[in-house]
């Protein structure tokens, strides 16, 4: 068996034994992860692959939520309605948003997509036709696939409780998502991405539609975020308007950077960390010395969640799979130099500096 | 009319704000292209460490609002130096990334030092008010006067600084071409090292005006910074002139529309709208002019 | 092939759908029923969280001492940090949901969020929160007077006692349910009364320049202003309109209030001629009223450093709610979870002890709220800066209030 094929048996072992062997607490928790993999995986194709910033993924996890409100809980229609619907929704706003990628770079950009967030809690604020308002929507979006209702899972006689369904749902997802990525990234798109990632000018000399390939990105990156949106819908059966606040397009990026950028596994990785870590804090919490200083443990998770990402960004540029590959490499080739392609460094090529000569 | 008026002097209170918000933005980014999410930490740090300073230990105001200052200034000295200068040369979505860490480092080490609870930093202004034009006439607060007036001299001061200070030259030289700067002998590294301290100053006097008056200061402080990014926008991201008119006019857009915009807007649009104003005269903006109305233009790389 | 047929094999021999404890919370052996608590305790609401579990925690405390519910079983409090934060809310509610027989939660959307599982769950859990919305389903517990009571009583105070008749009453309230709540008091107040709401203003929880509501409330010559928000905003808005020269009676829902606000020079002054407050229970230390009189004792046993605090108060009212059911599904001998739905079923009249109104419990279409409202006024020389103006008063149009079935 090859290495390739040993991680997939891992996986698939770990995807059906975990929700036989782990509690509703810890399946919650992972069902969350895989959300949030699901987003991350998206965000990453426009942040590590293409280079662009988006600090505007919570509003198109926002989008798929609400989504899956009005076509899953209030129109009653099936899972593969509502999550495809959540995707249209989420890619269309996507290119939206690229399309101002195309004339903005760098702060400016980001600015805009903080931008999408405000005008989104608006919208999710005063538009109850929408979102519910500000009292927020509830309800059951069907949760059928076939044979499988994953609401009230049911397989030969046996009888299985939501969160283990809801972690087979999710999980499945986040492969798909995962297989998603990894063609897209491979394609003449994903191709097109990396040559815009790695020097927009270049690209445009050599041929490559720049603008096509920041506005697929985006789209690709926004249906996925809805996705999310839509699973987190499915999932808990009630959105209120201020969740898909600016923290948590900033959690999104986290995820990407402690993972590692511009690798499959990175997202992924990322988003079981991170979404662990504060419950695995505070189950240790009893044995750390933290009352005395004053500190609560959600602060300390606050805390600790600023110091991953301040020094993931300056220490471990290539995050978490990046070191693991870097491990692998090392064991297998000895103490070479490594090749100097840290995906985030890159991520954004066209630094302004020569642009700004004008000054004086 | 004295209506249009009342909002207007809200207005111009609260774009004073967002400049000086804004103009510690532009200090930092101008000399070093360091967008600092991390600014609304600096607010809110300005103001605990004046209530700090006063109301814990007892220094009349002004002195602690020095003190707040120089020590918030350290601060960012010590922020540039341990997290930023690594990052010199890197790409932005690094850069920033960095400063947002920064941010919850900081948020989470001040709750730790002063809890989430609302405190009163004791501001000599309080709710003072004086009358324009007898009765029916407008009213203006005394904080109100001193934000505008904060706005104002911050920005002379660093007109002057920047002209005629020799570190103020090299800050200048930096922000046109670091390249040739260091190719002149000026010390980078000290450049940036200044303009943090600058621009965690300049938060400082906006934080405590923030927080002066009614309001307190509490964690959710730091979050007023996001409302001064469309001015920044608005004003160029390298433009310190640019910062303080284009806090100046969205405070006023804001206003107004808070002001007007219930009455004239059906439904449950109208409320809140002044929320999404902003952004929307952003993108407009932008749509024309992709380096707001006084930033320098990006050479067109496409 | 083979790995993909026995995990399929495995994982038919291993769901849980139908399986869970007989009564989870309750450990016959100790004699112990254990109850879970979600609150902030962390975040910008963690001045709540924190004095609302201690006056839980203290309220239990007591009953251990005296013996337990039903004289014999001890309770034992869990408590979890929500942070505020939905996903960690419903993250935790799976974490506690085996463990504690009994829920209490803080924060409308927590209590929205969990709801569908308490409902799947079939548990019982206590909202902690004056939201009417809730009367009517039979896995909450609410208790206390609702938003709407607090201000048909508030203006029925107001026109009678504080010289309101024939003045201009406006309305001030945030965004979402709890601003909406407060509206349709005041909407059903001036029905019954015969009095019409000038102007009505909404805001965000998020908003920092309060000068544009405030000055079209001015505009509108309001003489007093019904006020539904938070204790963060209720300072930025009195003061934005002694900016404006504008100072109406300011009449503030439960939630407008926190101790913070006494301790502001400025604000103290204007609040406490322009303020009152709509909220449930005596001052403070009245121990005329019996569950108030238990209280100092309580904290004196066994929280004597407690500071005078609403929300302490809250958490001690939350605990004489949970502590009524225990009782009740003690006296029908079954703490499993059925047995505490029936309970609810059969629970009746419950006393506060005039810590908060009685409610009227049972089947959730006949259930009737507290009718009963303190009004106070701000003075520092009391043990918690309140006074009552007027105790546990009850208007007519209060009492005849129908909530939606």
């Amino acid at each position: 068996m090859t290495r390739r094929r040993l991680v997939a048996a891992v996986l698939a072992v770990a995807f059906v034994v975990l929700p036989l062997a782990v509690g509703d607490f810890g399946l919650s928790v992972l069902t969350f992860a895989g959300i949030f993999a699901v987003g991350a995986i998206g965000l990453d194709l426009a942040v590590g692959h293409a280079g662009q910033i988006s600090l505007g993924h919570g509003f198109f996890m926002g989008v798929g939520a609400y989504a899956a409100v009005n076509l899953g809980a209030e129109a009653g229609l099936g899972l593969p309605v509502w999550l495809s619907g959540a995707a249209v929704a989420g890619g269309a706003l996507g290119a939206l948003v690229g399309l101002c990628a195309l004339r903005l770079r760098g702060a400016y950009l980001a600015i805009v997509t903080v931008g999408v967030v405000f005008v989104g809690l608006y919208v999710w604020n005063n538009v109850p036709a929408i979102s519910g308002g500000a009292a927020g929507a509830g309800g059951e979006a069907p949760a059928v696939l076939g044979p499988l209702d994953f609401n009230h899972l049911r397989v030969a006689g046996q009888s299985y409780a939501r969160e283990q369904a809801w972690f087979w749902l999710v999980w499945a997802l986040v492969a798909a998502a995962a297989w998603l990525a990894a063609n897209l990234v491979r394609s003449r798109t994903g191709r097109a991405w990396q040559a815009v990632h790695d020097n927009e000018l270049a690209a445009s000399a050599v041929g490559v539609d720049v603008g096509r390939a920041k506005v697929s990105a985006f789209a690709v990156a926004g249906a996925l975020g809805a996705v999310a949106g839509a699973l987190y819908f499915g999932y808990v059966q009630y959105v209120g308007p201020d969740e898909w606040s600016l923290f948590l397009s900033v959690q999104f990026l986290a995820i990407v950077i402690v993972g590692g950028s511009g690798r499959l596994a990175g997202p992924v990785v990322g988003a079981v960390v991170l979404g662990g870590a504060p419950r695995l804090v505070e189950e240790l919490s009893p044995h750390l010395p933290i009352g005395g200083l004053g500190l609560t443990v959600a602060n300390l998770n606050r805390l600790l969640f600023g110091l991953l990402v301040v020094c993931f960004v300056a220490y471990a540029p290539r995050g978490l799979a990046g070191g693991w590959d870097d491990l692998q490499r090392r064991r297998r080739w000895g103490r070479r130099p490594l090749a100097d392609a840290p995906m985030v460094r890159a991520a954004v090529a066209d630094e302004p500096t020569i642009d700004d000569k004008e000054q004086l | 009319m004295t209506r249009l008026a009342q909002l207007l002097v809200a207005g111009v209170a609260v774009g004073s704000l967002y400049g000086l918000i804004a103009l510690g933005f532009v200090v930092v980014y101008r000399a070093s292209h360091v967008f600092n999410f991390a600014h609304g930490s600096f607010l809110l740090l300005g103001a605990y460490l004046t209530y700090g300073f006063h109301q814990q230990l007892g220094l009349p105001f002004f002195p602690a609002l020095g003190l707040a200052a120089v020590a918030a200034a350290a601060a960012g000295v010590a922020v540039e130096r341990l997290a930023l200068r690594r990052m010199v040369g890197q790409p932005p979505f690094a850069v920033i990334m960095i400063t947002i860490g920064v941010a919850l480092v900081m948020d989470a080490l001040m709750v730790w030092a002063w809890g989430a609870e609302r405190l009163t930093v004791g501001d000599p202004w309080g709710l003072t008010t004086y009358r324009l034009g007898g009765a029916g006439g407008v009213r203006v607060a005394a904080i109100d006067i001193a934000r505008l007036l904060a706005a104002g001299l911050v920005l002379a001061a660093y007109w002057l600084f920047c002209r005629y200070s020799s570190l103020g030259v090299a800050m200048r030289a930096t922000a046109a071409d670091q390249e040739a700067a260091v190719a002149s002998g000026i010390d980078v590294h000290r450049v940036f090292a200044v303009c943090w301290a600058l621009a965690a100053a300049i938060a400082t006097v906006a934080g405590v005006l923030l927080a002066g008056g009614a309001r307190g200061v509490d964690p959710s402080l730091s979050a007023v910074a996001l409302a001064a990014f469309p001015a920044l926008v608005l004003g160029g991201v390298n433009s310190p002139v640019g910062a303080i008119v284009g806090g100046l006019a969205l405070g006023v857009v804001e206003v107004l529309a808070a002001g007007y915009g219930p009455g004239w807007l059906p439904g449950a649009l109208g409320a809140n709208v002044h929320t999404v104003v902003p952004y929307l005269v952003l993108l407009g903006v932008l749509l024309v002019r992709p380096s707001g109305m006084f930033g320098d233009r990006e050479r067109a790389r496409l | 092939m083979a790995l993909t047929v026995a995990l399929a094999l495995l994982a038919s021999a291993c769901g849980r759908g139908d399986s869970a404890p007989d009564t989870p919370g309750f450990d016959k052996a100790s004699s112990t029923i254990r109850v879970g608590i979600l609150t902030p305790l962390s975040g910008p609401v963690q001045v709540i969280g924190e004095p609302l579990l201690n006056g839980f925690r203290t309220r239990f405390a007591g009953i251990n001492a005296r013996g337990g519910i039903g004289g014999k079983y001890q309770v034992e409090v869990v408590a979890e940090d929500n942070q505020y934060d939905v996903p960690t809310s419903v993250q935790l509610y799976q974490k506690v949901k085996e463990q504690v027989a009994v829920l209490a939660l803080v924060g409308t959307p927590h209590v929205n969020a969990i709801l569908p599982q308490l409902k799947t769950d079939g548990v019982v859990a206590l909202p902690g929160s004056l939201d009417a919305n809730w009367i009517r389903e039979i896995n909450l517990l609410p208790y206390g007077g609702p938003y709407q009571i607090q201000f048909l009583n508030g203006a029925n105070w107001y026109l009678n006692q504080g010289g309101g008749r024939g003045r201009r009453i406006c309305a001030m309230a945030i965004e979402g349910p709890y601003g909406d709540a407060g509206i349709a008091g005041l909407e059903a107040a001036a029905a019954a009364e015969g009095f019409t709401i000038e102007a009505t203003e909404r805001y965000r929880s998020t908003d920092t320049e309060f000068a544009p509501p405030v000055g079209r409330l001015a505009d509108a010559r309001c003489d007093a202003v019904f006020l539904t928000g938070l204790p963060a905003t209720t300072g930025p808005i009195v003061g934005a309109g002694v900016k404006l020269e504008f100072t109406p009676l300011w009449l503030g829902q439960s939630p407008t209030w926190s101790t913070a606000l006494s301790k502001s020079a400025e604000l103290l002054p204007v609040l406490e001629q322009h303020f009152l407050l709509l909220t449930d229970g005596p001052e403070w230390g009245d121990e005329t009223e019996p569950a108030m009189k238990q209280m100092i004792a309580d904290i004196g046993l066994y929280r004597p450093e407690q500071k005078p605090d609403i929300y302490f108060q809250g958490g001690y009212l939350e605990a004489m709610a949970m502590e009524a059911l225990l009782e009740k599904a003690a006296a029908l001998d079954d703490l499993s979870r059925a047995g505490f739905l029936e309970a609810q079923r059969q629970l009746g009249r419950v006393s506060f002890g005039g810590l908060a109104g009685d409610w009227t419990y049972g089947p959730p279409e006949q259930r009737d709220p507290s009718r009963v409202t303190t009004v106070f006024r701000p003075n520092p020389s009391k043990p918690g800066g309140l006074e009552a103006v007027a105790k546990n008063m009850s208007a007519p149009s209060a009492q005849a209030y129908r909530f939606k079935s």
